[in-house]
């Protein structure tokens, strides 16, 4: 606004209207300047015409008009000596020539603007004159254009070295009542008295109907009604800002909070408080002084001489509560060597913020020539499609056009805006990281398990013990029909119990420590298989009576060994009935059955050679045909249906074909300790346990391990399918059994379900750090034993 | 007008106490059967009670006032055994007997008292019911004994049980008390399992037996047919004698004379698919069974076949007993909870009630004899629970084994009273009676 010149006027110095924005009291030299300069520049002559009672504002910008009535009312003061008007506008030409700002006021009023209040010193409005005096410069400037009188250059007017004031202080304006209520001058005629004692005359009332037509003036909502001046006051945009300012409690418009302030020190001179000598440097420095002993001061702190106090908790019980529990990031100190470090974390790994190059420019190419071919312009059908296309659809976002010559080229307007919006591209483009998703829900990754209790029947709590051995209870063994139970221990002795009322029916002592037992899986014999030391013992338990039947007499026909055998065959028929026994050189480890009950193989893993032998009872024969492997053999078990035989030695698993004397396959588990093997009824899948912890679920079919459960915290000691139900279980030194729900489906093409359903831990631990031994699922119920090494063994139902 | 009934009371149990309503007033009397109710009730919640046993009819309700041990009840039943200081230990007068091993299985007569019992000593006794005496031990098997039957108790010169053992045969014994001699009549063998259990048809001319090689085999107890072809196994082992080197002699019941071995049951009925544990024979046309497969089964004699199978929720059952009067029946399973089924419930859903307050697996069960809502269980938790099917929770507990309880049954108390007396077996070879 301030740059605005009045329409009249040629110019008008920014000074001068800088003079009615000033915040300050304006300074005289500047005043006496711009008094001058306005006076030079004011060609205009304002002719004042009668005034009439109307207080509506012209319809021009305060601003412009303000400044037009700066200087038209300094043109009436030239102009106009005699006092012909009511108002006493021209009070001042009377004054003694006192340097009054306010006389200044007086006579560049405008007679529009005017202030809200008494008391705006700092705004810039001026008070409202007479209203004639504004009417007739309002009739004036709608003609837009006054010509007439010359001032002259100088005036009588004293004040006229000062500089304009527009501030509110116009005393021939300003009601001088005091702080008196209004409602006194209810009856008189005039509202009050200016500084010279005349009086202000009330203007003309307005009724309803010219109200009304008020609220048809753009400048309506913004016109104030003062009652004091009986004045109606058009708020100045800057006035607006400063009452918006005002009811923000900013500061006021035009107030410079962040202006300079020279302090001139603690001692000022009071001759001389301010002084133009520029600000040194050492006020910008910091103090030599203090820097020294600061520079003292770290030196102490690096060598260790002086420590820092922790000064955050005084510091804190000082400050507010809030301050307190925020504790604020300096982000302009130095880094500290953590944040240094993360730095170079960051840049080493992958984790750096990813630098997302700047999109390349596109090249210019035909469309971009200004001597396109033809066909590169557009139609006129295209150009109207181009004007309907929103910016950001067109494919160029300029019309293509042929010029013939270069100096016909023009230029082009969308040069900076070209560049504006490539800057933008290079420090504003979104950057589009990786962010990974929070966790947040993740339940949609779980595979959707059936629920425990909808897999039952399992196991889940112990409901017997059968307790009578004294030794660690290594070896158990399940008779094929469920009824009873075998177990070794290292004891020396083997027992034999009823499950069902958890009674020791047999008790078999030997003189060594009994490493395996195994029953017979052909329901039909009745033979236990017990392996201790280097001997292996076939038992006929009497459980039904003094005779055994006829198959199992079939075992043990009475004809001779076949001889020259490195593993040496005994036939006995002892009363604790002992059968058979065949003994080896070293030391057998583990028996297994095959399920025709003929067939039985053993490992020794001392006898490096020929550590995995198949025998058939019935025949007292025995072969090793299997080679030595790089690991000593753990375990072997016959497949329980198919003439396929599996051996594992620590790394490997090894199928072979016995029908037709071939390895199958050879599976490498990625265990580097196998412990236990167990085949599936369907003779497809394998449990393999280790002493890492780890089963592994092999599916034969696939190459690779199909699972790994990691579910035990100490060594895997055995892992056991069960024979009819979906059932699998491991056990191991952690003292737990755990329980897990295996379906195989009978189609190749859906993999098996292994859910987990239940962790029984009821051994108690022992000294040696073994924990369960060996489990065995019964035949047909949902019942696991297990052997511990506390001595006992349970059945959980 | 006000009536006086006398209160016994028996046992506590769980907040509940035991009484029986006695009165000498033929107009007002209710059952005597002993039923428990909760201790806080006083007079008015005794008065409704006997009220309702009367008649539920509202309109004839009257107030009755309750005497016990000849002191009116003016407060709660609790209180007013605390005040009187009534003992709340069982007034049961317990007789203990003695065997050598585990008892595995009994047998009660309720008419003559005495009790004959299997026991893992591979011998059965029979012991005098009214004072725990034994009477005779025999010998004879050559595996456990797993299962005993009256057949015939009546004659104290003529008592006949059969016995059911491991060694896959029953015997069927005769013995004479007055001479204290006994004899094997017969030995039954066609099973090729263990004889899990045995029982005889209400007039003793046919015998059922169940074993784990899951069939159940009728026998005829009167016509006892022996095969001229001796044991097979018999004959074998007589040819191994002459081989090999053994210490084994022959048994001693193959040099008994006049023994009938029987090689051929009636008929054998198959439908089992695991180990026949339990054998009932309630009516004379029907036999109870259940099995390790989780089923039981209802046979009719007539027609040789399984009427009814009830799927018992996956657990194998231990023992059955049918109720005559009730026709209800009551299972003992690989589980703690009992379970009471009804035949004749159309939709299939047979289980009317499980009762659970055993801590353990439940080993045997058997009805009440007279009464129909009463029945007594033994469970491996060593406790023996008498309960009432019309309450869930046991009437009382009798918990005076030490060890893991196989059996259960009833007795006669004595001759006069109507009570029998519970007999129970276990694995500390004790064989108890309670009165």
């Amino acid at each position: 606004m301030s740059t605005r010149k009045p329409t009249k006027s040629t110019t008008t110095t920014p000074a001068a209207v800088a003079a009615t924005v000033a915040p300050i009291a304006k300074k005289p030299q500047f005043a006496k300047n711009s008094k001058n300069v306005v006076l030079e520049e004011e060609p205009t002559v304002v002719v004042k015409k009668p005034t009439t009672t109307t207080t509506a504002p012209t319809k021009n910008i305060l601003g412009k008009r303000r400044e037009q009535e700066v200087v038209e009312k300094v043109v009436e003061e030239e102009l106009f000596e005699d006092d012909s008007s009511d108002e006493i506008e021209e009070g001042d030409d009377e004054d003694d020539g006192s340097i009054d700002e306010q006389d200044d006021e007086d006579d560049e009023d405008n007679l529009t603007t005017g202030s809200i209040s008494t008391y705006g010193e700092q705004d810039s409005s001026e008070d409202d004159d007479d209203e004639s005096e504004e009417e007739n410069i309002e009739d004036l400037d709608d003609d837009d254009g006054i010509s007439g009188e010359i001032p002259s250059k100088y005036s009588n007017d004293p004040n006229q070295f000062y500089d304009e004031d527009n501030s509110s202080e116009d005393e021939s304006l300003v009601n001088r009542i005091g702080n008196v209520p209004l409602h006194w001058y209810d009856d008189y005629d005039h509202i009050g008295y200016d500084v010279d004692g005349n009086k202000i005359m009330k203007g003309e009332q307005k009724d309803s109907l010219d109200k009304f037509i008020d609220q048809s003036d753009p400048n309506f909502w913004r016109t104030v009604h003062d009652k004091v001046n009986g004045k109606q006051v058009i708020l100045t945009d800057e006035e607006l800002a400063t009452i918006k300012s005002i009811q923000r409690r900013q500061f006021p418009a035009g107030f410079d909070p962040y202006k300079d302030w020279y302090d001139p020190g603690p001692n000022p001179d009071s001759i001389h408080p301010l002084s133009a000598a520029p600000t040194p440097k050492r006020s910008f420095l910091g103090d030599i002084n203090d820097e020294r002993k600061i520079r003292k001061l770290t030196i102490a702190i690096r060598k260790g001489w002086i420590k820092i106090p922790d000064t955050s908790n005084e510091e804190k019980t000082d400050q507010d509560d809030e301050i307190k529990r925020t504790k604020a990031y300096d982000l302009w100190a130095p880094k500290t060597e953590q944040e240094v470090e993360e730095d170079e974390l960051l840049q080493r790994t992958n984790r750096r913020i990813s630098r997302i190059p700047a999109p390349k420019t596109k090249l210019p190419g035909n469309v971009e020539s200004f001597n396109p071919p033809e066909e590169y312009l557009l139609t006129s059908r295209e150009l109207k499609a181009w004007h309907m296309m929103s910016p950001a659809r067109r494919p160029h976002n300029f019309v293509p056009q042929k010029f013939n010559t270069m100096s016909d080229i023009p230029s082009y307007n969308r040069s900076i805006r070209e560049k504006f919006e490539r800057c933008l591209d290079l420090y504003l483009c979104p950057r589009v990281t990786n962010i990974k998703k929070k966790p947040t829900d993740v339940s949609h990754l779980l595979p959707k398990l059936p629920k425990p209790q909808d897999l039952r029947p399992f196991p889940t709590h112990e409901e017997h013990q059968f307790n009578g051995h004294k030794g660690r209870v290594r070896s158990i063994s399940v008779s094929p029909n469920g009824q009873f139970l075998v177990s070794c221990a290292e004891d020396h002795t083997v027992k034999i119990w009823e499950v069902k009322s958890t009674r020791c029916l047999f008790t078999l002592q030997l003189d060594d420590t009994v490493s395996c037992v195994a029953w017979n899986p052909n329901k039909s014999l009745n033979i236990i298989a017990v392996a201790y030391e280097n001997k292996v013992v076939m038992i006929t338990p009497k459980l039904y009576g003094p005779v055994q039947n006829e198959e199992t007499e079939a075992m043990f026909p009475k004809t001779p060994i076949p001889p020259d055998q490195k593993v040496r065959w005994y036939q006995l028929n002892k009363d604790n009935g002992i059968r058979v026994e065949v003994e080896f050189e070293f030391k057998i480890k583990q028996i297994s059955w095959h399920y025709k009950g003929d067939y039985f193989s053993t490992i020794s893993p001392d006898d490096k050679s020929k550590s995995v032998r198949i025998h058939q009872l019935s025949k007292r024969k025995s072969q090793a045909p299997f080679k030595r492997s790089k690991t000593p053999y753990q375990v072997s078990k016959f497949h329980p249906s198919k003439p396929i035989f599996f051996i594992a030695d620590q790394n490997i698993v090894k199928v072979y074909d016995l029908s037709k004397q071939q390895l199958i396959k050879k599976v490498t588990i990625g265990s580097r300790w196998i412990s236990s093997l167990d085949v599936h009824p369907s003779g497809d899948h394998i449990l393999v346990g280790g002493y890492d912890k780890k089963v592994f679920w092999f599916d034969l079919d696939m190459a690779n391990v199909y699972k790994v459960l990691k579910y035990h915290s100490k060594a895997v000691r055995r892992v056991v399918y069960h024979p009819t139900l979906p059932l699998f279980s491991s056990c191991s030194d952690d003292l737990s059994i755990q329980i897990f729900h295996g379906t195989v489906y009978s189609d190749y093409l859906q993999n098996a379900l292994i859910v987990p359903l239940k962790v029984l831990k009821k051994h108690t631990a022992s000294s040696d750090g073994l924990g369960v031994l060996d489990i065995v699922f019964h035949p047909t119920q949902a019942w696991i034993f297990s052997a511990g090494a506390d001595s006992t063994i349970r059945l959980f139902v | 007008m006000s009536e006086d009934n006398n209160n016994n009371n028996v046992q506590v149990e769980e907040d509940k106490v035991r009484i029986r309503f006695i009165t000498n007033d033929e107009n007002i009397r209710v059952t005597e059967t002993p039923f428990g109710v909760p201790v806080r009730l006083g007079r008015l919640g005794l008065s409704e009670v006997v009220n309702h046993l009367r008649s539920s009819d509202a309109s004839e309700h009257r107030p009755f006032d309750f005497l016990i041990n000849g002191r009116f009840v003016r407060t709660s039943l609790e209180k007013h055994i605390k005040q009187a200081g009534l003992s709340e230990e069982p007034v049961i007068n317990e007789k203990e007997n003695q065997h050598d091993d585990w008892i595995s299985s009994l047998d009660g007569c309720l008419s003559s008292g005495l009790i004959v019992t299997g026991s893992y000593d591979l011998g059965t006794r029979v012991v005098n019911g009214l004072d725990g005496a034994t009477l005779l031990t025999t010998v004879g098997h050559s595996a456990p004994v797993k299962s005993v039957a009256w057949v015939n108790s009546q004659d104290r010169s003529q008592l006949e049980y059969v016995s059911a053992s491991h060694d896959m045969t029953i015997r069927l014994w005769s013995c004479n008390l007055d001479q204290k001699t006994y004899k094997t009549r017969a030995i039954f063998q066609e099973h090729t399992g263990t004889v899990e259990s045995v029982s005889v048809s209400p007039d003793g001319s046919k015998m059922v037996s169940g074993a784990m090689d899951s069939k159940i085999k009728l026998w005829d107890l009167k016509n006892i047919k022996s095969s001229s072809v001796t044991n097979p196994t018999q004959s074998k082992k007589k040819r191994k004698t002459t081989d090999t080197t053994t210490t084994e002699e022959e048994p001693d019941y193959l040099k008994e004379k006049d023994i009938q071995t029987v090689n051929e049951s009636i008929t054998s009925l198959e439908g089992h698919t695991q180990g026949v544990l339990s054998v009932c024979w309630p009516t004379q046309f029907q036999i109870l069974t259940g099995g390790m497969d989780h089923g039981i089964k209802l046979w009719d004699i007539e027609t040789m076949t399984c009427t009814d199978t009830i799927r018992s929720g996956g657990v194998a059952i231990h023992d059955v007993t049918y109720s005559t009067e009730s026709t209800l029946i009551a299972t003992a399973q690989a589980e703690k909870t009992v379970r009471i089924w009804d035949p004749r419930v159309s939709d299939g859903k047979y289980n009317v009630q499980s009762m659970l307050s055993h801590k353990s697996w439940v080993t045997s069960i058997r009805w009440h004899p007279t009464s129909q809502n009463q029945l007594v269980s033994s469970s491996h938790d060593g406790t023996v629970k008498f309960w009432d099917i019309r309450t869930k929770i046991p009437l009382y507990t009798l918990d005076k084994h030490t060890d893991k309880v196989l059996c259960v049954g009833w007795s006669s108390n004595s001759s006069t009273s109507t009570n029998p007396s519970i007999v129970s077996g276990g694995a500390d070879s004790k064989l108890k009676i309670y009165k």
